[in-house]
């Protein structure tokens, strides 16, 4: 009799859709998967109604991958709905980790982000100043959206979860590493970030390391970096000493500072603390009107250091 | 020197968030105790009436 194959899950909450772009990156990995494993699950792919996942009974999901962070009452209800239905339950991607970009929204609240969004934006026209509500009542009875919270949350910080897979998205050979441990049984234990090093990014960084004086920030666009130096060293701000390894510095090698999706190095509770920390450690200047200066130059601090993190930090969101 | 750079960053950061009103940076020489003590149960009382930082999971609204 044909032993039967583990059943896997994969969801999208509030994310953009890289994720499942990464997985399906995997290419002829995914036919492997396939082979192994049943896919019972996979709104990005496959037609499955979340009616189906109601119904299947407790813990029969093996393996559920869950990228994006909690922003809506959908994202929740999934969240809790795939947590009890999976034996594992792994938050995949930047967004379920640590918020990722959907959670610089807690700089702001929900009502400025429907402001924003559905009156004034240029390119918006609604003169009756409609903006969506989770309930409307019609004729024919209650029409419902899900509703939009003010905070985006972790996935962590809305259900237990097992395993965490950090990047924006995650580098294809982390998935597949991932995959065959996973469903080759080779659990780490519970709560362990896995596709990932335990190390700094800049431990895998290849690039010259100097004395790491800042005189002035500079952003991207305003010079053309050294390939080969440190990008610290010329100014530009990049996350990798605060930032978790293993993507192969895929965005160092394209002469283009980490921007942090990783998360925080192990060991560090806050990456942006960390980052701040780092950075401002290197200011090289003689006077508190110059150190202001150079420190002038970081436009958007949270954005930048805690452009995926937000959720997590100790910051948490903006005053109400 | 690098302190003040670095806090400098993170009052622009703190001044969107919730534990803004909690974090000062003050200068001290080793001589100056009458200025030190004073000053950190003055902290100490700020912290008191504000109480906790509520780290809780629970979802706000």
């Amino acid at each position: 009799m044909k032993m039967t194959n583990p059943k896997a899950a994969f969801y999208w909450a509030a994310s953009c859709g890289g994720c499942e772009i990464a997985m399906l990156e995997l290419g002829e990995g995914l036919v492997d998967m396939s082979k192994k494993v049943d896919i019972v699950f996979w709104p990005v792919a496959l037609d499955f109604k979340y009616s189906d996942v109601e119904s299947m009974p407790n813990e029969s999901i093996d393996v559920c991958f869950f990228n994006g962070a909690i922003q809506t009452s959908e994202n929740e209800h999934m969240a809790q709905l795939l947590r009890e239905k999976s034996k594992i339950l792994i938050a995949f991607g930047a967004c379920a980790n640590d918020g990722g970009i959907p959670a610089l929204a807690n700089t702001t609240s929900k009502e400025e982000i429907f402001k924003r969004v559905y009156k004034q934006t240029p390119t918006t026209g609604n003169p009756e100043d409609v903006i969506p509500q989770s309930k409307v009542h019609v004729k024919e009875g209650v029409l419902s959206i899900p509703e939009f919270y003010n905070t985006v949350r972790t996935l962590d910080q809305t259900v237990d979860v097992d395993y965490f897979v950090p990047g924006c998205p995650p580098v294809g050979e982390q998935i597949t590493a991932v995959i065959n441990d996973i469903f080759g049984g080779e659990l780490p234990p519970k709560g362990s970030v896995i596709g990932a090093s335990d190390k700094s990014l800049c431990d895998e960084c290849k690039r010259v390391k100097g004395d790491r004086k800042i005189k002035k920030i500079v952003r991207t666009y305003e010079i053309v970096p050294d390939t080969e130096k440190c990008l610290l060293d010329q100014g530009i701000i990049c996350m990798g000493p605060a930032t978790r390894g293993g993507c192969g510095a895929q965005c160092i090698n394209a002469n283009m500072p980490c921007r942090g999706c990783y998360g925080a190095v192990p060991g560090v509770l806050d990456q942006g603390a960390k980052m701040l920390s780092a950075l401002s450690s290197n200011f090289d200047a003689e006077s508190e009107e110059e150190i202001e200066r150079i420190a002038s130059g970081v436009l958007d601090p949270i954005g930048t250091f805690y452009r995926y993190t937000l959720a997590r930090s100790l910051l948490r969101r903006a005053k109400a | 020197m690098n302190v003040i750079g670095g806090f400098s960053l993170l009052q622009k950061m703190l001044g969107k968030s919730e534990i803004e009103d909690r974090v000062r940076l003050k200068w001290f020489s080793a001589s100056n105790g009458e200025g030190y003590a004073p000053t950190v149960q003055y902290i100490i009382e700020m912290l008191r009436t504000l109480g906790p930082v509520s780290r809780n999971r629970s979802r706000e609204s």
